[in-house]
């Protein structure tokens, strides 16, 4: 088991190169040589000569992506080319707000779904099961900002239960953050439970056919028994998977949500820096949520194999 | 009864019309947004990119049907114009990542030593959330229409090809392919006659989820600001300017983002019941 743990952690170290890779790449595809975008609009070519010698311009490709994996390991993301600050600073200043949203929406969707999902496969093809059936259709194909203006219009502009936008931080009252975040939560969280809903749908009816379920039925143990101990424990690995997958959804959804309610995180930094075409940031930004997305994957696939004696270590 | 369960299953699109009324609706919505996109100049429109074609901020009115932006622009006109950037998305991202997505799939399921290598490559860019890159790959080459169709790709083919591939290893094992093999078949000639045709309906499916996801990325692209050029009158564009003053004027939101979900959700609805039509078996 050690050994397969072992080699789970490494397997993400290719993923991750070819992840800096394509980051470290990006600076490539910008029209134009990088020491002058680096530099900005505004350098003067003094200035443009002294990026061209920071970023090692006359040695080879290969070299100089080593060279900046280098830096990037030691914890140096880089400068901002707007401010001056560096990108890693930067990111720690919004990394609350997104966070907080991103650990809301995954209680609400998982708190939400794993029930929702377990009653429309109880009630497979009836009433409850088609009402479910078409609300995770509309989370699939409502744009989370289409959804959050629709919500902000009903629960902030017309009821006036919510705050229509902002962010009030935990630190200044628990009470305000969660009238602050509840709503934008709901919104992220809307794809992300119906991804969870249907995966668990789908993985409880897989198992309900299963001949142990009906053994167990027919041992007469309670139905509650029968789907949580039976059912609900061996369809667990599909949805654990997908609560792990779905972070990826929760992570485009965070950063465009904030946009919507004007939420001071990592999704408005990244907006703000696209429009000062402020590269530093947007590599900064892509390479660590790809490194969350994949440690929680890493985490949930360890955390499954110490948990499921099933699991098979080959 | 024999003819029954004959292998090739015929996909009779009159009878899954009848028998899906929600499906002939999604079918009718998706062809209203292909006429408006296509016949836009002569719907009743004005210039979509001219300012003061209408009074500013004017309300809904039967000469502005949706009435106008805070620079004087109809937003009627703006809609219907928006439709063809996202068909154009829509249309271009679909057939160039199923195109590729196909050539690297097969590639990797048939040529043994390039697999790993490939499939590791289509791990790290899956590993980047999808928004994340296009955003990054188009504030960094610059917001244009091709550059978001690129963006857009880069994001969705690596799925193409990953599916494609778990298509052709799973094929592979069939007997069909073991009898093709002893009777001299070459790889090409395995691939065109017994691994392509029963990759088909799977690439079909990803073409309506995949064209869904391209609409809706290049909406989210360009609602933050890193879409199409500003100027362009895209639905999310749209709704990236009618941000500032939507307490106001919800209208310049919200129509534009009612076209939108219908957009989606129609190609969704048509996507769920091919995929049901193609492969009855799947019931859930």
């Amino acid at each position: 088991m050690l050994i397969y743990c072992l080699k789970r952690i490494l397997s993400t170290i290719p993923v991750m190169i070819v992840v800096a890779l394509c980051v470290f790449s990006l600076l490539y595809l910008a029209p134009g040589d990088p020491a002058t975008v680096l530099a900005g609009e505004q350098a003067s070519s003094a200035e443009i000569e002294q990026v061209r010698i920071a970023l090692g311009l006359d040695q080879p490709f290969p070299l100089r992506f080593v060279e900046w994996s280098k830096q990037v390991l030691s914890g140096n993301l880089g400068v901002s080319i707007f401010s001056g600050i560096p990108v890693l600073e930067l990111i720690r200043q919004r990394l609350e707000p997104t966070i907080a949203l991103m650990i809301t929406s995954t209680i609400i969707s998982v708190l939400v779904a794993v029930p929702m999902g377990i009653l429309a496969a109880r009630h497979h093809n009836r009433l409850l099961d088609r009402i479910v059936n078409v609300v995770t259709a509309l989370g699939f194909s409502v744009p989370v900002f289409v959804i959050g203006y629709v919500l902000a219009w009903i629960f902030a502009v017309h009821l006036r239960w919510l705050p229509v936008q902002g962010y009030s931080p935990i630190s200044e009252g628990f009470a305000d953050f969660l009238r602050g975040i509840i709503m934008p939560a709901i919104v992220v969280a809307f794809s992300y439970f119906s991804l969870i809903t249907r995966v668990t749908r789908s993985a409880m009816l897989d198992v309900m056919r299963q001949d142990y379920v009906r053994t167990a039925r027919a041992k007469g143990i309670s139905e509650r028994s029968v789907l949580f101990d039976h059912a609900l424990r061996n369809a667990s690995m599909p949805i654990v998977t997908v609560v792990g997958l779905g972070v990826a959804l929760l992570i485009s959804g965070s950063l465009i949500t904030e946009t919507v309610f004007a939420i001071p995180g990592i999704g408005r930094l990244t907006a703000d820096a696209i429009l000062r075409r402020d590269y530093p940031i947007i590599q900064g930004v892509v390479l660590l949520f790809s490194l969350l997305y994949v440690l929680v994957n890493l985490l949930i696939d360890l955390l499954y194999t110490l948990l499921d004696p099933r699991v098979n270590f080959q | 009864m024999e003819h029954d369960i004959a292998p090739q299953r015929r996909f009779d699109i009159g009878r899954i019309l009848r028998r899906e009324p929600l499906t002939a609706l999604a079918v009718l919505v998706l062809l209203a947004i292909c006429f408006m996109a296509i016949f836009a100049p002569w719907l009743g429109t004005t210039d979509p990119i001219a300012l003061g074609t209408a009074p500013r901020m004017a309300s809904p009115s039967a000469e502005h049907w949706f009435g106008a932006d805070q620079i004087g622009r109809d937003l009627y006109t703006r809609v219907l114009y928006g439709a063809r950037v996202s068909l154009i998305v829509g249309i271009a991202v679909s057939v160039i990542s199923i195109v590729i997505g196909l050539a690297i799939g097969l590639v990797s399921g048939a040529v043994r030593w390039l697999d790993g290598a490939i499939m590791r490559v289509m791990d790290g860019l899956m590993s980047i959330p999808s928004i994340l890159l296009a955003i990054a790959l188009v504030a960094i080459i610059g917001g244009s229409l091709h550059t978001v169709i690129i963006a857009i790709t880069i994001v969705e083919f690596p799925r193409v090809a990953r599916m494609v591939r778990a298509n052709v290893l799973s094929v592979r094992e069939h007997l069909f392919v073991e009898a093709a093999v002893t009777v001299g078949s070459t790889m090409p000639q395995i691939i065109w006659r017994h691994i392509l045709p029963n990759t088909v309906g799977l690439l079909v499916v990803q073409t309506a989820y995949i064209f869904a996801q391209a609409i809706m990325i290049e909406a989210g692209l360009s609602f933050i600001g890193a879409g199409v050029p500003p100027e362009t009158p895209s639905w999310g564009n749209i709704m990236a300017e009618g941000r500032v003053l939507w307490q106001v004027k919800p209208g310049i939101v919200l129509i534009p983002a009612a076209f939108l979900t219908m957009a989606v959700l129609a190609v969704n609805i048509i996507g769920d019941s091919l995929r049901d039509a193609l492969d009855p078996r799947q019931n859930h």
